[in-house]
């Protein structure tokens, strides 16, 4: 059973909408590899060396908690039910691949539920960082930090010519692919992404939706993550996506200017009419849950809904089935889920007190 | 009906090739419409196949040979990595060292890296390119018959030596 409680919570403890471009911008991550020298990629090892991996992984701990950045907890991926191990790779904090075999599988988490260290992934360390906003800076030197920290005990493959050694020759080099998440509502409406999506790829980043299938796009939310890992610098990437990240913002903001002033009214009525349908449905679908709550973040941004910001995470938890069935502690068939969902949402939007202006 | 190519024998094989509006008709005997590659198209329809990775990667790739790199800690052969499309083991770098920049080319449009290094690591390099110099400048200064300083070159590169953990030496020379 799993003791860390923020995981069951709808808002993760660092989901505190700070951060820059917080309006559009839900958070930052980074993801960096690492692999021990002399032992086999995780995919095609034996037990005994997943072992002496997951091993090596968990006396790293004490290194960690003395960073001073929260205390860390080991997580058994085997010893957790289905249910939970769901929940986990829901939440980011581990994935499909990594539960898919649960055995000699374990997690580092960290207590802010912002820093989370994947053992036995794909590759045998995998060290994640989130911070809420645009933050590249923060999450990839707390990436770096906890780096540090692992390499101080810990030899990793690493060659001069071709940087850090990862199992996927996607990830070679510098072994680290950064995110931005970001909510883009006008430049959607008026059919603007798709110039924008060709515009980034050329420069060697993708955009994918958010809920692990990268050709899900509900809810008008993308992460912008980088392609290229070798030849260029981590400085680099973060800079360029930072860029490109500004520019998209810049080009939000105005298609929201030029929606509201040609008809706020339509606007409106967009707006709080979402936010009447997931005040008072009774069944309410994945597919629609997340375009209302799109919506309903938008209506906040343009001061048409006043209410926290913040509820528009807790919203997008609430609507994963992952987060509703670990609730109950059972699967539930799809019309059972839709009514935890619209009672998991009007939970949350009470617990905002939502007033409509 | 004699067949279209040979016209010697009957035809049994009869294609109806319909391109742009076009329409085309052939008839062929048994014997050339095998040697007509009309029907390896079927053969394609094959594509989703492990190799697709392979395919991308080396569209000029034509297969095994004995003599390919095989990685000595995992096992893995380069065909084995291109079927998989991942690594085994970080000794594989090594093992297919050779194959690896033009790959990292095709993916990355860069061969070497240029990022962060390891704290580790990068005292250890260090360390072994400084030896590697003070070696040759050990054998010029031999050559010249300047054994004083060289003997004191030769003191340097022991202290170095001694800096580098064992397993690492013999690796990153």
């Amino acid at each position: 059973m799993m003791t860390v409680e923020f995981v069951s919570s709808p808002l993760l403890p660092w989901q505190n909408g700070s951060g820059d471009f917080a309006d559009i911008v839900i958070d930052s991550r980074i993801r960096a590899v690492r692999n021990l020298k002399k032992y086999i990629f995780p995919d095609k090892a034996s037990d005994t060396e997943l072992a002496a991996v997951l091993d090596e992984g968990k006396r790293s701990m004490p290194g960690l908690n003395t960073m001073g950045t929260g205390r860390y907890e080991y997580i058994d991926i085997a010893a957790l039910d289905p249910l939970e191990r769901e929940l986990l790779a829901s939440r980011h904090f581990s994935s499909a691949a990594h539960i898919a075999k649960p055995e000699q599988r374990g997690l580092l988490l960290r207590e802010d539920g912002a820093a989370a260290v994947m053992i036995n992934e794909e590759d045998h360390f995998c060290i994640q960082t989130a911070a809420a906003g645009l933050n590249l800076q923060k999450v990839w030197e707390e990436a770096s930090q906890i780096d540090d920290t692992l390499e101080s005990r810990l030899n990793f493959a690493f060659r001069d010519d071709f940087g850090y050694l990862t199992a996927s020759p996607s990830m070679t080099g510098t072994g680290c692919i950064a995110g931005v998440t970001i909510h883009v509502p006008a430049l959607i409406l008026m059919k603007r992404f798709n110039r924008i999506v060709q515009g980034i790829t050329k420069f060697g980043f993708a955009v994918g939706g958010i809920h692990g299938e990268r050709n899900d796009l509900s809810g008008n939310v993308f992460q912008i993550t980088n392609q290229i890992t070798l030849g260029v610098s981590e400085s680099d990437i973060l800079e360029q996506l930072r860029k490109i990240v500004t520019q998209i913002v810049q080009e939000e903001r105005n298609c929201r200017d030029v929606l509201w002033n040609h008809n706020s009214h339509a606007l409106k009525d967009k707006c709080q009419r979402s936010y009447g349908m997931l005040a008072n449905a009774w069944l309410m679908s994945r597919q629609e849950a997340l375009s209302r709550v799109s919506d309903l973040r938008f209506g906040i941004d343009l001061g048409i809904i006043a209410e926290a910001p913040l509820a528009y995470e807790a919203l997008m938890t609430a609507a994963e089935p992952a987060f509703l069935q670990a609730k109950v502690k059972k699967e539930l068939p799809e019309e059972e889920l839709e009514r935890q969902r619209a009672k998991a949402i009007q939970n949350v939007l009470s617990a905002y007190a939502v007033p409509v202006t | 009906m004699l067949c279209d190519v040979c016209k010697k024998q009957e035809a049994v094989v009869h294609i109806t090739k319909i391109e742009n509006g076009q329409r085309t008709d052939m008839h062929l005997c048994a014997e050339c419409a095998k040697k007509q590659s009309q029907f390896a198209a079927f053969n394609d329809f094959n594509i989703v196949d492990n190799d697709f990775f392979r395919k991308m990667a080396y569209p000029n790739y034509t297969g095994e040979s004995a003599d390919e790199p095989r990685c000595a800690s995992c096992g893995m052969t380069y065909s084995d990595f291109n079927r998989a499309g991942k690594f085994g083991c970080p000794d594989c770098y090594e093992a297919f060292k050779e194959e690896i920049p033009p790959l990292m080319r095709r993916i990355h449009g860069h061969s070497k890296h240029v990022g962060k290094v390891p704290n580790r690591g990068t005292g250890v390099f260090r360390t072994v390119t400084q030896i590697k110099r003070l070696r040759q400048h050990l054998q010029k200064l031999v050559r010249d018959e300047r054994y004083e300083e060289a003997a004191k070159v030769r003191d340097e590169i022991r202290v170095l030596q001694r800096q580098i953990p064992q397993q690492d030496a013999s690796k990153e020379g």
